[in-house]
């Protein structure tokens, strides 16, 4: 039995109760029936289900990813370490944080530094 | 033919001689600025190294690096890399004898080339640390041309600033990067006026590509020139909204340390901003997580799925996880050990975690620099410095993170095998360019931690008293 993937950021957005869309509290057969109507829909090039919502904003959903997640859920100790990393619940992409003001006087990088100097790569 | 006639033949041709030896040195600068200007920029890799084998004055300590580094300029200014050329010019540097700083930066020019961007910089930066008087003077021109460049892409104005300007070896380019970017930021140079528009213009025009440069020079005429510093002070930014806002799980301590979990792990960036009360705070999270209710929650789980697992073998898992994510959390943002340690609970799991982590790093890398000194297997020259960077580099982030307590428990070992190696460098393979820094290094270190007997031996070996 493993914790998940090692990478927390991939923990938490291919978590399969975030990919399939359903909570923790689910029981199998909807894991089984939500699992089938995604594939179909995915089959079907349907924008609804191209992606989904984690915690931290939207993910793209793939096929293989809800297979994974399938699978994943038919065992019961894996589920249990999915169903604890799926506590909180999804939210819609909260808006995107607007870049820091840049300075007033400064310069943008400069893309040709390094052929200015005749060379042609870094 | 009388021997007066042989004689004054004689004396003709010594003198005929003479004179071309001494045209010869008048003109040979010349010839490196040949290379440079005509046959670099065609990328012809071996017409260059050729011709730079007669830059004997130029390049009196390190003819082949001198050679190599002509080869290396055109490599660079070809359309495409060219591993074939690579491994010659590599070819030319393995050559029996020591490496000069012409070699270590046509070392960083190959490796530039293949796309190594960091190892290059390393490099350029290794060369910068040969002694200046029998480091040619080319060769630190096109370290310091490459590093300003290599800021400039990268928008480290700054560091285009500092290092365009340097008396020793700034070029037409750098000297005009650094002078355009300080108009444009309105900020001084360091023991320079601030350039007019006809000195801009100047400098401009001594720019090898005025055509790439010429977006600059504008923006920096249409700048209006200021005396001295005139920053204004900047707004403080707007705080963006975080991602996922803890406080909302406040209600159910499992929950509100996993929201603080994912936003300072799996929010892109966030670790950024991540200090040390950050840090304990969400240490402390998890330790009520814990003691709290997770427990429970996964007992009621179990008996439901009916697992295999017991929750208190899941719980230790999940406990792992956290302190592997805590570690590696630390360890990106930079966060001294001791605030995990003094965090206790899951915080100090991480913090071993973390110290075991940097101490193995450290530790591997040294016993394989042990073991190959032992075995005097030499690497080509520029293996040996990328070898040596790899180990410092892993042994300043121990420091950096561990503190003095871990540079005072390192240094022993770091300070012996190093030692020896660089003995080894100096005494059998005469390679002064890279056992010289090492010593200084190593100086540096036993006066940081305060180790006598080692700062006596290795004032010794830099020749200070």
């Amino acid at each position: 039995m493993s914790a998940g993937p090692a990478d927390p950021q991939r923990r938490l957005a291919d978590n399969p109760f975030y990919v399939l869309g359903l909570r923790p509290e689910c029981g199998r057969l909807d894991v089984e029936r939500e699992g089938q109507k995604l594939l179909g829909m995915l089959e079907l090039g349907l924008k609804s289900a191209a992606s989904y919502m984690t915690p931290l904003g939207p993910q793209p959903r793939s096929a293989d990813k809800v297979r994974a997640a399938m699978a994943e859920l038919r065992s019961p100790d894996r589920r249990l370490l999915h169903e604890f990393w799926a506590l909180l619940p999804p939210k819609p992409e909260p808006p995107r944080p607007q870049p820091p003001p840049k300075p007033e006087h400064d310069l943008e990088p400069f893309a040709g530094a390094f052929a200015a100097h005749g060379w042609k790569r870094p | 033919m009388s021997f007066a006639s042989l004689l004054g033949l004689v004396i003709l041709v010594l003198a005929l001689a003479a004179w071309l030896l001494l045209l010869w040195s008048a003109i040979e600068p010349l010839l490196w600025l040949v290379i440079r200007r005509i046959v670099a920029p065609r990328g012809l890799v071996r017409t260059a190294a050729t011709l730079a084998r007669l830059c004997r004055g130029g390049f009196e300590h390190d003819l082949r690096g001198g050679s190599a580094l002509a080869g290396a300029l055109a490599l660079a200014a070809r359309g495409a890399h060219d591993e074939r050329l690579a491994t010659w010019l590599e070819g030319q540097l393995g050559k029996p004898g020591a490496l000069g700083a012409a070699g270590v930066v046509a070392a960083g020019l190959i490796a530039a080339s293949r796309g190594q961007r960091d190892a290059a910089r390393d490099l350029m930066h290794n060369a910068a640390g040969f002694d200046a008087e029998r480091a040619p003077a080319a060769a630190r021109v096109v370290a310091n041309e490459w590093l300003v460049a290599d800021a400039a892409e990268r928008g480290d104005w700054g560091t285009v600033m500092r290092l365009g300007v340097r008396r020793d070896v700034a070029s037409a380019q750098t000297r005009f990067l650094a002078f355009a970017a300080a108009r444009v930021r309105r900020q001084p140079l360091i023991d320079e006026p601030s350039a007019t528009d006809a000195g801009l213009r100047w400098l401009w025009w001594r720019t090898p590509d005025r055509g790439r440069t010429r977006p600059l020079l504008l923006q920096a005429l249409a700048t209006p020139r200021v005396m001295h510093s005139r920053k204004p002070t900047p707004k403080p930014p707007e705080p963006a909204p975080p991602p996922l806002d803890p406080a909302e799980f406040a209600g159910d301590p499992v929950a509100y340390a996993q929201a603080l979990h994912a936003l300072w792990t799996a929010a892109e960036a966030a670790w950024r901003n991540l200090s040390p009360t950050h840090l304990a705070g969400l240490c402390k999270a998890w330790d009520a997580a814990f003691a709290g209710p997770a427990l429970a929650r996964l007992a009621a789980r179990v008996q439901v799925l009916t697992t295999v697992t017991k929750a208190e073998a899941a719980l230790a898992q999940i406990r792992r996880s956290v302190a592997d994510d805590l570690a590696q959390l630390a360890s990106r943002a930079q966060i001294p050990l001791s605030a995990l340690t003094e965090a206790g609970g899951v915080g100090a799991e991480a913090g071993l975690l973390l110290r075991a982590e940097l101490l193995t790093e450290v530790e591997k890398q040294n016993q394989a620099l042990r073991l190959r000194t032992q075995q005097k297997r030499k690497l080509p020259a520029v293996e040996e410095l990328r070898e040596w960077n790899s180990l410092r580099r892993a042994y300043e982030r121990a420091v950096l993170l561990g503190g003095l307590e871990l540079r005072r428990l390192m240094f022993p070992d770091i300070h012996l095998h190093v030692c020896n190696y660089a003995v080894w460098l100096w005494n059998d393979r005469k390679e002064y360019g890279i056992s010289g820094p090492l010593f200084r290094w190593l100086l540096t270190e036993a006066e940081a931690v305060g180790d006598e007997e080692a700062i006596v031996l290795q004032r010794k070996n830099v020749g200070v008293k």
